[in-house]
């Protein structure tokens, strides 16, 4: 049996444990949440296994210590584009809601969580550039607008028979409580006219995947 | 379904060269699991959506009742059962097979002298028994020779006893064992120790005490692997593939 390995990767507070929990639901696939342990390879009798990570908190380009820790708790991208079969599914969220969930729930000023968010929009950016047809953009608005949908291609992407138990996923909240999806008008940020290259990317980023929504309709 | 306080935590635990991987396999199969194998660290806490997760470990060789700190290696060279004992909602599946078997194969495969794979087993089945006793109900012994016999009927046991619905498709496991790939069926030579009844009574008079927990394992496993009537049924179970003819 060739197995595959699966990265879900995002900014974090942009849906990344909701979507490893309904991806982790399918019969053929085991998932991690943010373990820094590379252990893929021990599950036994899975066709995909995989983790989620959130970018840049846990992985970047480089490896990199964090707050001063002696120890690298930030992973290099790397080590998993080395993987055999290796699939990417990049998160992506409203920029403003990832701000205000950022600063809400880590009390993070906004000029500590605009740079975490450009990072992360600038890594998957790359990431899909490099990876191509291998990496799939998948967006929190498609996901709670249309969740069959999203399972269906995120299956299509693996190669697997979509599942309907995939859309149980919303209740296994390992984590924490999944709040930030309520829809609630987020606070608007100038995300556009501060950071233009970034917005740009991030417009980049969601356009393909709009484009394959609306051929599907 | 798996919400964080339903979710069961399970560990697969035999002497080495017990089965354990095969058993891991078929349980890993199943559709709402996640399993590990020899995994010292607890990561497979971290799997998402399963309503099972779980490792499967080598008793005593990988876990003991209290971590062992290696200082030479800076680390922890086996994990801490009690660790596991503290887990939510925890289940055990515990493996034993003839020492005969376990001991030749450890000897032959890891160069391990006759002592030491003795040794292995005998402190395997004294853990193993011990946690059978705290755990009663929350844990399941299956003999070897017992689950390539019938694997339906164990894989059930194990599918009771974490509240799933028993699936067919755990019956292929042995396909997904990482370390016999070229496997395509069950090999029920393996079922039978080569001159099993006298070393067996050789062990039994120098180890009474231990050959009594291993018996009393035994019979949690519904019948014992020398219970002639289970052996009569391996000899007469031709019809399943076995691995001299898949080998042609």
């Amino acid at each position: 049996m060739t197995k595959q390995h699966l990265l879900i990767t995002g900014a974090p507070r942009s849906g990344t444990t909701l979507l490893a929990n309904m991806i982790g639901r399918h019969a053929e696939i085991v998932l991690f949440i943010a373990t820094k342990r590379m252990i893929f390879n021990r599950i036994v009798s899975k066709t995909v296994v995989g983790n989620t990570v959130c970018v840049p908190d846990d992985i970047d380009f480089k490896k990199q210590r964090r707050n001063g820790g002696s120890f690298y708790s930030v992973r290099p991208l790397e080590t998993y584009l080395k993987f055999p079969n290796l699939r990417v599914i990049l998160a992506v969220h409203d920029g403003h809601r990832v701000m205000a969930a950022i600063m809400r729930h880590e009390g993070e000023p906004f000029a500590a969580a605009a740079p975490r968010w450009c990072r992360a929009v600038t890594v998957m950016h790359e990431l899909k550039q490099r990876l191509q047809q291998n990496a799939l953009v998948v967006s929190m608005a498609h996901v709670l607008a249309d969740p069959e949908g999203a399972m269906r291609r995120v299956a299509a992407f693996l190669g697997l028979e979509y599942q309907v138990k995939m859309l149980d996923g919303w209740q296994d909240d390992i984590e924490d409580e999944q709040t930030d999806f309520v829809p609630v008008n987020p606070p608007i940020f100038d995300l556009k006219n501060l950071y233009p290259e970034v917005w740009a990317k991030h417009l980049e980023l969601c356009a393909p995947e709009a484009g394959e929504i609306k051929e599907e309709h | 379904m798996p919400k964080k306080n339903t979710r069961r935590h399970l560990l697969i635990l035999g002497a080495p060269r017990s089965g354990t991987t095969l058993l891991a396999a078929m349980i890993g199969c199943h559709d709402d699991i996640g399993l590990l194998v020899e995994s010292k660290r607890m990561a497979f806490t971290a799997i998402a959506g399963k309503a099972v997760v779980g490792n499967k470990l080598c008793v005593p060789n990988q876990i003991e009742f209290e971590a062992n700190w290696d200082r030479r290696m800076s680390r922890f060279s086996k994990a801490s059962l009690e660790k596991y004992l503290a887990l939510p909602n925890f289940k055990l599946v515990l493996i034993v097979r003839h020492v005969d078997s376990v001991t030749s194969s450890i000897m032959k495969r890891a160069g391990k002298p006759n002592d030491t794979a003795a040794l292995y087993w005998r402190r395997g089945i004294e853990i193993m028994h011990e946690l059978k006793q705290r755990l009663a109900q929350d844990a399941v012994v299956i003999a070897f020779e017992n689950m390539l016999a019938n694997p339906g009927r164990h894989m059930r046991r194990v599918t009771d006893l974490l509240a799933l619905p028993y699936q067919e498709k755990m019956l292929e496991g042995y396909k997904y064992n990482p370390y016999y790939r070229e496997f395509s069926g069950f090999d029920l030579s393996r079922a039978s120790a080569p001159q099993q009844a006298r070393e067996a009574s050789e062990f039994e008079s120098r180890h009474p005490e231990i050959w009594e927990k291993y018996l009393e394992l035994c019979a949690d496993s519904e019948s014992g692997p020398q219970a002639p009537e289970i052996r009569e049924k391996i000899e007469s179970l031709a019809n399943l593939p076995r691995i001299e003819e898949a080998r042609g």
